[in-house]
């Protein structure tokens, strides 16, 4: 019982500090990196590219799933290339094309494929569904495509989509995006192949894994939020000034115009 | 005709240099920021007078001008710990900025961050690692 009291609002505030966090979860574009798209040159859109991945923590936070239970070089290259193929594929096709959707409901597709690699490290679905779960590798490439459809909407925020050398934007953007993933993995691939190897792994891979499909759903809560304020569903009709196109945040919000 | 000539030539830069005379320049550095305040003998206000800015060490090139506003007042950011000489309508006075404000801590990125603790956890996992494999 006393553990229970000790350990009752540590996770409350634990979890308040989370949802406090969340705006830092979203990797929206800044100022700095539109700047560097439009002005910059090839070393901008790389360093774009790669730091739009490091601080794109739903790209990172399925990564560190995907590396979670990898120990052999060939295992890591394989699934890795799986997921790069992917997020490549529809990063220079969509952005090409000019194809794109609502940020929002996108990285919320995203936040969603985090939760599945925790719940499929955790063996959610033979445990709990009574089933196998579907190929790793197949499924690995299928959410590099949304991946890259959510790198793509970003990048698409950054550029405009008739301007000339856009491709050559596009493919510099795209190998930053694998420098900034390539410079992740090595540090997630130490880190992790050093935790195997301890006494606690599987208390750890619990701990990880059940915290993977944890952050999965806030940012889940976090995106589907931004959308319906978006859509203008959450705080009724609009004020003047914000029918007027006055860019504005709600509760600390991105900005947006109504 | 050559005498009058001289004579009228000596009477205009005697009057150029009692109009120098006439013009105070107070100046003052607060940090790397320079500003001043110049005024006519009566007190009024030297408004829109150009102000120029050189090192005291070389004072003939000059690095900036600047003009005062409608009260007589300029200001112009400098380098730290640097002496200026400024001159404006024929008089001139030094100043010497002071030291640079200190930069405020800027916390690296976050995923500077995340990546270090990440490294630092090598440490309790090197404690705790399986005896079977040492």
């Amino acid at each position: 019982m006393q553990a229970t009291r000790v350990t009752r609002p540590a996770s409350l505030l634990a979890g308040l500090f989370c949802l406090a966090a969340l705006p830092a979860l979203a990797h929206d574009v800044s100022p700095v990196a539109r700047e560097r798209m439009q002005n910059g040159g090839i070393l901008d859109y790389i360093w774009t590219g790669a730091e739009h991945m490091l601080t794109g923590y739903d790209h990172l936070l399925f990564l560190f799933g995907v590396m979670f239970f990898l120990t052999r070089f060939m295992d890591i290259l394989k699934f890795v290339t799986a997921f790069t193929l992917g997020h490549t594929i529809t990063l220079v096709f969509a952005t090409f094309a000019g194809i794109t959707a609502d940020h929002y409901l996108i990285d919320a597709v995203i936040a969603v494929t985090v939760m599945y690699k925790g719940f499929e490290n955790l063996d959610g679905f033979r445990r709990w569904i009574g089933t196998a779960a579907p190929p790793l590798l197949a499924m690995v490439f299928s959410f590099g495509l949304i991946h890259g459809f959510g790198l793509s909407a970003r990048l698409q925020d950054l550029t405009i989509g008739d301007e000339s050398g856009l491709l050559g934007k596009i493919l510099f953007f795209n190998l930053g995006v694998e420098l900034g993933q390539i410079a992740a993995l090595l540090v997630m691939g130490v880190v992790i192949r050093a935790w195997q190897q301890t006494t606690v792994w599987e208390p750890v891979t619990r701990v990880c894994n059940g915290l993977l499909v944890f952050f999965g759903f806030l940012l889940l809560l976090y995106q589907l939020h931004g959308y319906l304020h978006e859509q203008g569903h959450v705080h009724g009709p609009a004020t003047t000034s914000q029918a007027a196109g006055v860019p504005h945040s709600h509760d600390g919000g991105p900005l947006h115009v109504h | 005709m050559f005498t009058r000539v001289w004579l009228g030539m000596i009477l205009l830069l005697g009057a150029a240099n009692l109009n120098a005379q006439d013009l105070r320049l107070d100046v003052l550095a607060d940090g790397t920021l320079v500003f001043g305040v110049i005024s006519q003998a009566d007190g009024s206000p030297a408004a829109n007078l150009p102000v120029s800015i050189a090192r005291s060490e070389i004072p003939s090139a000059e690095l900036a001008q600047v003009q005062t506003d409608a009260v007589g007042v300029f200001s112009w950011n400098g380098d730290a710990e640097t002496a200026y000489t400024l001159s404006a309508g024929g008089v001139s006075a030094s100043v010497t900025t002071g030291e640079a404000a200190p930069q405020p801590f800027e916390w690296p990125p976050i995923y500077i961050t995340l990546g270090a603790l990440l490294l630092l956890s090598l440490i309790p996992a090197r404690l705790l690692r399986r005896k079977d494999l040492d």
